[in-house]
């Protein structure tokens, strides 16, 4: 595990020494390739005076909202699943027709119902995150139901606490999988939703930031705003849901 | 206790028992017997209450749902019938109501089945011996008054099936218990039964054997019962 991780922090070591050694060798124009203290310097620079700071922020803070609201419409789909098998094929139907459309061929289509601004954005990133979610979810409720449900029979289970013990908290793994690949979907539709046809209003995210820094062709500014990215990545998926599955693997019995 | 009477169970248009009866007498272990698929755990799941798509009648005395309120409870064969994402306490306290009654009783339940240490572990961290030691301290806690079994043993070293043998024995006799108990081995069967029946092929029929007098395993009586069961079933 050090080992791994002292190989990542040498290749990065080893990539900004010919980042910088291609910059002072003026191989490619500044304006394309800028320095990486150029970079650094932009980087905290628009941190503190809270530009790339409050866009990173909010962007995270529209995907949490959007994934608090795809985990709930997940249930209710994965519930609606449960009633009877017609309404369970018609999901599946569903889910087939989709989950596949990638968020961002649905926007020109978002647009005409909702108008440019945040409601279509926000349309496309629940659509985005939904899918996987309900996927991963519905796979493990049928998983559970066919391993434990005999178990709240015949020990006298009332449906609530099945719901609650068995299918809710025996689900929790498959949310948190859900999640991780809802979240990845839905930055990567965020950030372009916002690249592609900017927004209206007062609160922007990194799309917009970075379309604002390629309009005005800051191209610190714009390596700023994907590493701003990349640390968002690195720091949701790598490190929050890496320690919510390991957390999980012990008490789920996966080990 | 309980009374079969006149039961008949298809499945996919297959005719699993017809007319079958049995009586199951108060306090007693009760080992059905039987080649794979005769119908087993049909019948411990029909007399569980978790089917109920059966022509005929079943009688259970007043006393078998006394405690409980829709359906018995079963210790399965399989190891992950306990919840892992629960510690053995919760495992076990999972199916009843938390009160002093109940906290009083689980106490005594977990020291009689030697799990004392084991409370607060996951079931990931329990041999499969104390993984069925929780699954019986479970059933117990439901207080009904019949305990169905289902192989429970049925993957267990020798060393650890005879311990829980002999802790079946002793919770029919501490806890009063009608024990039903399915398995595949016809020792355990003659060694911890008071009455061993083995199901035939032909839908209606069992040969019954009484046992409860043998708890030794060098006695003759022992050997006898061996021979004929193992020769019933072979002839079926």
């Amino acid at each position: 595990m050090v080992r791994n991780k002292s190989y990542r922090l040498l290749f990065i070591i080893i990539i900004l020494i010919i980042w910088e050694v291609t910059v002072k060798l003026e191989i490619y124009n500044i304006v394309l390739l800028p320095s990486i203290i150029e970079i650094a310097k932009e980087f905290i620079k628009e941190i503190i005076n809270g530009e790339l700071f409050f866009a990173t922020i909010y962007t995270i803070f529209s995907i949490i909202l959007s994934l608090f609201f795809a985990f709930l419409l997940s249930l209710i789909i994965v519930g609606l699943s449960t009633v009877n098998k017609v309404i369970d094929n018609l999901i599946d139907f569903i889910i087939s027709i989709a989950h596949p459309i990638p968020g961002i061929a649905i926007l020109p289509l978002v647009i005409m119902w909702f108008g440019i601004g945040q409601k279509a954005v926000y349309f496309v990133v629940l659509h985005s995150m939904l899918w996987p979610m309900v996927i991963n979810i519905k796979a493990e409720v049928k998983r559970l139901n066919s391993k434990y449900h005999k178990l709240g029979v015949v020990y006298n289970m009332t449906v609530l606490s099945q719901l609650l013990n068995i299918y809710l908290i025996g689900s929790i793994p498959a949310i948190i999988t859900g999640s991780k690949i809802a979240w990845s979907r839905g930055f990567r539709a965020f950030i372009s939703a916002e690249m592609i046809f900017g927004v209206v209003g007062t609160n922007t995210g990194l799309g917009w930031y970075l379309f604002e820094q390629r309009v005005y062709m800051d191209s610190p500014g714009l390596y700023s705003g994907l590493l701003a990215i990349i640390l968002c990545g690195i720091f949701i998926e790598n490190i929050l849901f890496n320690k919510l599955e390991k957390l999980t693997k012990f008490k789920w019995g996966v080990l | 206790m309980i009374n079969i009477n006149k039961m008949t169970k298809t499945f996919s248009n297959q005719v699993i028992f017809k007319d079958f009866s049995l009586n199951i007498k108060k306090e007693e272990i009760l080992v059905i017997l039987g080649s794979s698929g005769v119908g087993k755990t049909t019948l411990l799941n029909i007399l569980s209450k978790v089917d109920i798509d059966f022509d005929g009648e079943i009688t259970y005395s007043k006393e078998v749902f006394e405690n409980v309120e829709i359906a018995l409870p079963v210790v399965f064969q399989e190891f992950d019938q306990l919840f892992p994402w629960f510690d053995v306490r919760k495992n076990i306290m999972l199916p009843i109501k938390k009160n002093k009654e109940n906290s009083e009783k689980f106490k005594h339940i977990v020291k009689s089945l030697g799990l004392n240490d084991s409370i607060n572990k996951y079931p990931i961290q329990l041999s499969g011996g104390m993984k069925q030691r929780t699954s019986i301290a479970r059933a117990l806690m439901c207080d009904s008054k019949v305990l169905l079994m289902d192989e429970p043993f049925g993957s267990l070293d020798f060393k650890m099936r005879k311990n829980l043998q002999d802790l079946i024995v002793k919770i029919k006799e501490d806890y009063k218990k009608t024990i039903v108990f399915i398995t595949h081995d016809v020792e355990e069967a003659i060694l911890i039964g008071d009455r061993v029946i083995v199901l035939k092929n032909n839908l209606k029929k069992y040969d019954t054997f009484i046992t409860s007098s043998i708890r030794n395993i060098e006695s003759e009586e022992f050997y006898y019962n061996l021979k004929m069961i193992k020769k019933v079933i072979q002839e079926d």
